[in-house]
This record gives structure tokens, C-alpha cells and sequence, in this order.
């Protein structure tokens, strides 16, 4: 049915609305795009471009993403094909463990990395006797593939697990072997979704800004640039410049995402067989993929495990000594930065939660002119890297009309933008549930646009809501590439001290604060998902 | 006295589809109407403009007399029942219930009194606590009707509500909410595919096709008068015929159909020799001889006897006859199968003259 055609009685209330959302989106959506786009004259771009410098990093950048992008996506297959279709021992422990890199800050595999293989690393200098350490694109690929794999295994599980085992059955009732099912349905089928998680995972890692000023090293990539522009030389043309040549290739995945993968999806034309046990692989594949299970849960706990050891040994390499010297660190400045990631993480997460819930009701579901570009801008966040963001932040709000540099408020509202896609995703996608009869019900009843989404819209989008918060305040506690470009004295957030410890080689201090930011990011999370389940104790059958 | 729902020249179109083409409508006071056809004549679209959820390109409704185009959708004091039920999942069966009274600002004695009454009347009381997922299909129908009921609409309408019912207790329910339509005196719209619902539960049925109104009558009429070939066919089972005129006089016509010469007496035909016509036979006014000499009916064909299904409490048989044309013939309380050569039999005063294209013939 056309749309267009439904009747939508648009108030003055709903259009006040509207406009206030269209405004956020304007100035702190497309107003730093566009400013990090204009801001550089031709003169510069040519300049930037010209650098045997950016050409290498432009090169670099599109290396990894292609090396790191792809072998975390096979991880995570390996991985969700696992979960799904044996029945190994320690699956719930695997399933557990792997997890644990989507709560934590982006660099923490990257700082287990220097630990491990650094200038004092525990196997080069101790176990091996290397001299030196091992940097360069080689960590870096290992690195981003363990840190991004738990993604690609995410959307992989949801892909898997929304495949009919009946088609598989009919597929071998009608004579195929296992190979054979696996080669001509199962993979065809989860195809789309894996190349979903390929691209989704290119855009993380072509953004990724944590990893590689870690342990890239001399190896530059796009974001360390930029970032180097800044802080080297303070040159925010330059940057903006190289800000501009990331953001194309990441744009482009998103298009290509949105548009030509999108309802390439199969998982709609059945879903049914639910409850129905999938055929499982063969006792081989299922002892390989055991071995490779639980190989890569080690390295998580090795990665984990290497974070606590550092935080509680007195000089990591050099004195193996027990001790809390290294939370000396949450006295003074650096400790109170933790105040302020959690201050800011907080009103970043719900600021995006509350954003989402009025957009997707009164953006996505609401019919008026515009309404394509708002939706556009409202997902457009998920294809801007975090330096481009902080960047773009930065030269838009340091001049007037409106002058933000200096404040929470820059930050805030930065993280705040930068989540609101997942939730915008997550309250739209709750609202296609919810279905329109709901609504239409309320109305009937006599309930005014209002009171229709005070009353059904709100109250059934609560756990799209309360998810939206969630991701949003983690993603936010744990980001150091915008919020980098933003802080100023005195609003320094735990992520950029951690990282300005390990500048100054101040190795245990900066591992202690990770181990805090983490535990209280856990912290959160967890008071977070009770609070879930309690106001949902009542309405378990409210998913149909 | 104006109609108490009037509706005139109803349109809507969405894109290059048409839903609803020109639709008048009157339905008076307490009358239950329904709006029959298959998916996509546009009976729910008309159902939707009522409620106000979908505006039309062109037309008019009032209520009671008052225009309503322009009043919207939660001001219109017409109650709906939907498809899906639409029960809010996050509220108890009470407050469900109490929805609409609480947005009418009712007081808290009145809200608890009316409840309690219309949850009684349908067999729902100490229901009250429950959410809408621990309910069967039939008690949250009956919410999704107390909901709408409990604020004495000046009309209510109804989507399909009985279709995500199970067959025996879809007949249930429609009996019941026949009862509850007359003890509330309410006027009613009903929308349903199923033209057996309909004819069980309306005072007059509007059989709609591609969005335009085919046939307004009592189901009475409907069933025994159809004035088209699609009528004919979507109500019921039909024996649709064409017929060629080879004489006519007063008080009688002969047709030939099907390789056979039939002589029908009837007063008031108007027909001219060699005029092609449409009559039907319905299955059950057949039938079925052993033998060709009987007195029981007026008319005898030969036939044979292709296939059958048995239903136990009927038959269906496909019978051909002589030129290849299939009849189906309905036998009630079956007692032998039969095959082979057969009679059948039936009378005159059976044979309807449906209308061909655009003629009619009633």
C-alpha cells in the first residue's frame, strides 16, 4: 500500500516535534560534514593529496581494512557456524567470552598486544628474548581481527539462526550429504548476511583509530593521520582534508550496504521450523571447530587475563611483584576522568535513546515532505568515522553562532549524535513489530497523536529504548577517537588518559585505568539489563 | 429520516489502484451490515475511511447526520474491532477496557461500573487482571469487543474479527455477537470474505468486487436473486449456465442449455427469441434419479456421474451432461454413492436468470 496515501493527521504538536528533531539533525549531523568537507580550499586538497605521506596512509588504511575486515568476518562464520550447528562442549563458556570485546574500549586487544609482544612483552623479552618489539601491519591485522570478529560472529549468529532447519532437512531428504547442504543451502543462504557483516565490519575498521595508534607505529593509516595533523601540527585543514578522503570509501560502503544488500535478505521468506533442532555437522567438523572455539576463546581470556596481570604487578617486564601501585593512578586528574566518561557516556547514551524513540516514531513512521532526508541523516552517523566526527565537532563549534569548544556539552552531544543510529535501527525495527492496528486502536479509542505515543508507542518501545541506552553508553565510555579531538582541561575523559599513559610508556598506570573503566562499564551494563528484565518481569508474551 | 451511517460516492485510489470506485451506502439505525468480497474489493478500505484512518480522494460520510470527513480518527466516537484484536499487550484485560473511558475523563466509579458490566455481559469477568498473551483467541476477541463496546459507540466496526478463530468456534462467536448487536441496538459494519458469515449474521450484506459495490440486499436476496455472474458465483456454489432463448410467449419461455430443451413456466419474463442469458441451478435444488421416470420433479436431464465428495452430512457430485458441461448436485443425508448414468431432476420456479454483462435479469 502506498504511504502516502495513509492517512496521517499531522498536528501542530507532531510538526513541532519534527522540526526540533529536524534541527538537531541539521546542526549536528550535516552542518560538520559539510564543514569538515568545505573547510580545506582546493589548494590544500591538493596539497594533502599530493603527500607521498597520505598516499601511503590512503594505501595502508585500504590494505588492512580489506586484510582485518575480511578475516574477522571468516572468524566470526567459523565461530556463529559453530554455536549453531554442533553440539561441542563449552559452547554457553565460548559463547560467554567472546563477547567481552564488544564491552570494552577498542584498544584494549591492542594494549594486551604491547604487554604481550611490546618493548617489554611478556613473550618477546621474557619468553623469547626478542629484543625490540613487534610493530606494524602484521599486529595491527591480528589485533583488529580479534577485536572486530565478535560483530561479524553477532550479525552472523542472527543470519544462522533465522535459516529454516526445514529447508536443510528438505535439502537432505532430498539426498544431499552434509557437505552438500552446507556448500548449496546453508551458505547461499546466510550469504547476504555474512556480506553484511563484511561490509559493516570494513566500515569499523577503516575508522578504527585505537588499534593502530597503539601498535601501528611508523605504519600510518587515515585516522592516525588525521589525528596526527592535529596534534603534531596543529593543522585542522589538513585534517579536515584527509578527514574528507576517509570518509568517502566508508560512505560508499554504507550506500552499498543500504542499498544493494539490503532486502537481499532470505531470513523473511520463512522463519518458521522454530524450536525445530538444526542437522548438525559432522563429528570431524564439530571436533575441528571445537579446536578452533576454544583456541580462539584462549586468546580472549589471554587478552583479558594479560589486562589484569599488568594492572596488578608492580612494573610489568621488569618487576613481577604483586601490588595496587598501579591504582595509585585514580588519584587525581586521570581518576577523575573516569567520572567524567561515566558523566558523559550516561547523558550521551540516553540523550541518543530518547532521540531515537521520538525519531523513529515521528520521523520514520510520520508521512511528510523531507521525511526521506531526516531518516537518511538519522542513520547517516553509523557511516562517519569517530575521527571524522571529532573533527567536524571541533571546526564546527569553536566559532560562533555557536560556540561549544571547551564544554561537556561538545562532547555530549558528539557521542550523542554518533549513537543514534543504532538505536534509531533498533526503535524503528520494535515499531514494525508493534504493527499499526496497535495505534490505530489507541486512536479509535478516542487518543490523540499524543497521547497514542504516551500510550502504546513509548511504554512497547521500552526495550528498544532501554538496548538503545545501553549501546550508546557503552560505545560512548569506551570512545577515543572523537572524543579526543574534544576534550579540553579539566573534561578529559578515562579513554584519552589511557592512551596518553601509554605515550608516556606508563604501561601499568594505563593498564589499571582500563581494568576500572571496564569494570564499570560492566557495572552500568549490568544494572541496566536487571532493570530490563525487571519492568519486564510482566510481559514475557509481549514479543509475538 | 436520514440513514444513522450515510455514505456517498466514496473513492480512494493508492497510486494506480483503485480501492473504492463511487460507493454510496446508507445503513440505518441498529442495522448490522456487512461488506463481503474477496481480498482487495475494497471493504476494508471503505471500513478504514469510517474510522477515519485512511482519508478519501472523493466522497462523503456522515454519522447520525454529521459530516465526518473532517473530524479525526479519535474523535469519532465510531468503535473498532480489529483483525489482530490490536489488545494493547502492556495492559491488564481492565485497562484494556478502560482505555477509552479514561481518555472520555470518566470518573474512577463509573470507569470500574461499565467495565464490570460489559466484561459480564460477556462472560469475561475475574478476567480482569489478566495481560492479553494469556488469553485464548476467544477470550481476547471478546475484550477486543468489550473494549469497543463499553463506550457506547454511535456505530461500530468490525475487520474480520472472527477469522484468527478456529472454525467451530467461529460459528460460536458469530451467533453470540449477533445477540449482543441486537441487545446493544447498535449499528454495525462488519467486513468479512466469508460469505457463509455473512449470510448467518447480517440484516443486509453489500457484496463489493475491484471496489465497486455489485449488490445491496438482504442476505435472503442475495442468495436467491444474485444480479451477476459475480454474485452468483462468490455466494454460495453455483451452477452459472449460459442459455440460448428459443421460445417465448406468455407465461412461459423455452431455453436451450447445455444440448437440452427446458420449458420454464413463469409470468413476467421479457425475452426474445435467440437472446443469449445466464441462469444458475443452485447444487442443492438438484436431483439425483436411478431411473428416468419419476414424478417428483418437473424437469429431467440425463447425466453421468464424474466425481464425488463426501461430507458426511452432503455430497457433492460433478455430473456431466450431454454436451460436457459439469452440474454440481448436492444431496443431503446421504445414503448410497452413486456412479454412472443418472437423471437429474429439478423444477422451474429453481432456475434463477442472472443478468449477462450489463443486463439485468432478477
Amino acid at each position: 500500500m502506498d504511504m502516502r496515501n495513509l492517512k496521517i493527521r499531522t498536528d501542530f504538536l507532531s510538526i513541532s516535534i519534527i522540526a526540533i528533531l529536524a534541527t538537531v539533525l541539521v546542526i549536528f549531523v550535516l552542518l560538520p560534514v559539510l564543514k569538515v568537507f568545505t573547510y580545506p580550499s582546493f589548494e590544500e586538497y591538493t596539497r594533502i593529496i599530493a603527500k607521498a605521506r597520505t598516499i601511503r596512509a590512503v594505501k595502508n588504511s585500504l590494505f588492512i581494512t580489506c586484510l582485518s575486515s575480511i578475516t574477522a568476518t571468516l572468524i566470526g562464520f567459523l565461530f556463529a557456524y559453530a554455536m549453531n550447528y554442533t553440539k561441542i562442549p563449552g559452547k554457553r563458556l565460548f559463547d560467554g567470552l567472546i563477547l567481552l570485546p564488544l564491552l570494552s574500549p577498542p584498544f584494549v586487544v591492542a594494549l594486551a598486544w604491547v604487554l604481550l609482544f611490546g618493548g617489554h612483552g611478556l613473550i618477546t623479552r621474557q619468553l623469547l628474548g626478542i629484543r625490540g618489539s613487534i610493530f606494524g601491519w602484521h599486529g595491527l591485522w591480528i589485533v583488529q581481527s580479534i577485536a572486530f570478529f565478535p560483530y561479524s560472529y553477532l550479525i552472523i549468529d542472527g543470519v544462522l539462526k533465522g535459516i529454516d532447519p526445514n529447508l536443510e532437512y528438505a535439502a537432505k531428504n532430498a539426498g544431499a550429504n552434509g557437505s552438500h547442504v552446507f556448500r548449496t543451502v546453508t551458505l547461499p543462504l546466510a550469504l547476504p548476511g555474512v556480506l553484511n557483516a563484511l561490509v559493516l565490519i570494513a566500515i569499523y575498521v577503516l575508522a578504527d583509530f585505537g588499534n593502530p595508534i597503539l601498535i601501528a607505529g611508523g605504519w600510518p593509516v587515515l585516522p592516525t593521520e588525521i589525528y596526527g595533523r592535529i596534534s603534531g601540527h596543529y593543522d585542522l585543514s589538513g585534517a579536515a582534508a584527509l578527514s574528507s578522503l576517509l570518509l568517502l570509501p566508508t560512505l560508499l560502503l554504507f550506500i552499498l550496504n543500504r542499498t544493494l544488500l539490503r532486502g537481499k535478505s532470505f531470513i523473511t521468506v520463512t522463519g518458521r521450523g522454530e524450536g525445530l533442532e538444526r542437522p548438525m555437522a559432522g563429528p570431524f567438523t564439530q571436533w575441528c571447530l571445537f579446536a578452533f572455539c576454544a583456541l580462539l576463546t584462549s586468546v580472549v581470556v589471554l587478552v583479558y587475563g594479560t589486562l589484569l596481570a599488568g594492572a596488578f604487578v608492580k612494573i610489568w617486564g621488569i618487576n613481577w611483584t604483586p601490588s595496587l601501585e598501579n591504582f595509585q593512578v585514580l588519584k587525581g586528574v586521570r581518576g577523575e576522568s573516569l567520572l567524567n566518561s561515566l558523566f558523559f557516556a550516561c547523558f550521551a547514551g540516553l540523550g541518543a535513546a530518547i532521540f531515537s524513540i521520538f525519531a523513529s516514531y515521528f520521523i520514520y513512521k510520520k508521512t511528510f515532505s523531507g521525511k526521506r532526508v531526516l531518516d537518511f541523516l538519522s542513520l547517516l552517523p553509523a557511516a562517519i568515522p569517530g575521527v571524522f566526527l571529532g573533527v567536524g565537532f571541533l571546526l564546527s563549534f569553536n566559532s560562533p553562532p555557536l560556540v561549544l569548544s571547551g564544554t561537556a556539552a561538545i562532547i555530549i552531544l558528539a557521542l550523542m549524535v554518533w549513537n543514534i543510529p543504532l538505536g534509531y535501527q533498533a526503535c524503528t525495527a520494535g515499531l514494525e513489530q508493534i504493527g499499526a492496528e496497535i495505534e490505530e486502536a489507541a486512536m479509535n479509542l478516542g487518543a490523540n497523536p499524543i497521547r497514542v505515543f504516551k500510550d502504546t508507542i513509548f511504554p512497547l518501545l521500552r526495550s528498544p529504548f532501554l538496548s538503545g541506552f545501553i549501546m550508546g553508553f557503552l560505545r560512548a565510555i569506551t570512545n577515543l577517537s572523537i572524543v579526543i579531538f574534544l576534550i579540553s582541561p579539566g573534561k578529559s575523559v578515562a579513554t584519552v588518559e589511557i592512551l596518553d599513559l601509554i605515550q608516556y610508556a606508563e604501561l601499568g598506570p594505563a593498564v589499571a585505568l582500563t581494568v576500572v573503566l571496564f569494570t564499570i562499564a560492566l557495572a552500568v551494563v549490568g544494572i541496566a539489563r536487571l532493570l530490563l528484565r525487571w519492568s519486564f518481569g510482566e510481559l514475557k508474551g509481549l514479543k509475538r | 429520516m436520514r440513514a444513522h451511517v450515510e455514505i456517498r460516492r466514496l473513492t480512494k485510489r493508492f497510486g494506480e489502484t483503485v480501492a473504492v470506485e463511487d460507493l454510496s451506502l446508507e445503513v440505518q439505525k441498529g442495522e448490522f451490515i456487512t461488506l463481503l468480497g474477496p481480498s482487495g474489493c475494497g471493504k476494508t478500505t471503505t471500513l478504514r475511511m469510517i474510522a477515519g484512518f485512511v482519508e478519501p480522494d472523493r466522497g462523503e460520510i456522515y454519522l447520525n447526520g454529521r459530516f465526518l470527513n473532517n473530524v479525526p480518527a479519535h474523535r469519532r466516537n465510531v468503535a473498532m474491532v480489529f483483525q489482530s484484536y490490536a489488545l494493547f499487550p502492556h495492559m491488564n484485560v481492565f485497562n484494556n477496557v478502560a482505555y477509552g473511558l479514561k481518555l472520555r475523563k470518566k470518573s474512577r466509579q463509573e470507569i470500574g461500573k461499565r467495565v464490570r458490566e460489559v466484561l459480564e455481559l460477556l462472560n469475561m469477568e475475574g478476567m480482569e487482571k489478566r495481560y492479553p498473551h494469556q488469553l485464548s483467541g476467544g477470550q481476547q476477541q471478546r475484550v477486543a469487543l468489550a473494549r469497543a463496546l463499553v463506550l457506547e459507540p454511535e456505530a461500530l466496526l468490525m475487520d474480520e474479527p472472527l477469522s484468527n478463530l478456529d472454525a467451530k468456534l467461529r460459528v460460536a462467536v458469530r451467533n453470540e455477537l449477533k445477540e449482543l448487536q441486537k441487545h446493544f441496538g447498535i449499528t454495525t459494519i462488519y467486513v468479512t470474505h466469508d460469505q457463509e458469515e455473512a449470510l448467518a449474521i447480517s440484516d443486509k450484506i453489500a457484496v463489493m468486487k475491484e471496489g465497486i459495490l455489485q449488490q445491496l440486499g438482504d442476505p435472503w436476496e442475495i442468495y436467491r436473486h444474485p444480479v451477476n455472474r459475480f454474485v452468483a458465483d462468490f455466494i454460495g456454489t453455483a451452477n452459472l449456465l449460459e442459455a440460448v432463448v428459443e421460445k417465448s410467449g406468455p407465461g412461459f419461455v423455452e431455453l436451450g442449455i447445455a444440448g437440452e430443451h427446458i420449458l420454464i413456466s413463469r409470468e413476467g419474463l421479457d425475452l426474445a427469441i435467440g437472446q443469449k442469458i445466464l441462469i444458475n441451478i443452485r447444487p442443492e435444488n438438484l436431483r439425483l434419479f436411478k431411473e428416468p421416470t419419476h414424478v417428483m420433479s418437473e424437469i429431467t436431464v440425463k447425466g453421468r456421474i464424474k466425481r464425488n465428495t463426501y461430507m458426511g452430512r452432503t455430497i457433492q457430485y460433478w455430473v456431466q451432461m450431454k454436451d460436457g458441461t459439469e452440474l454440481i448436485v448436492e444431496e443431503h443425508a446421504p445414503e448410497t454413492v452413486l456412479d454412472g448414468e443418472i437423471y437429474i431432476g429439478f423444477d422451474s420456479k429453481h432456475i434463477e436468470f442472472v443478468s449477462m454483462e450489463r443486463k439485468c435479469w432478477v
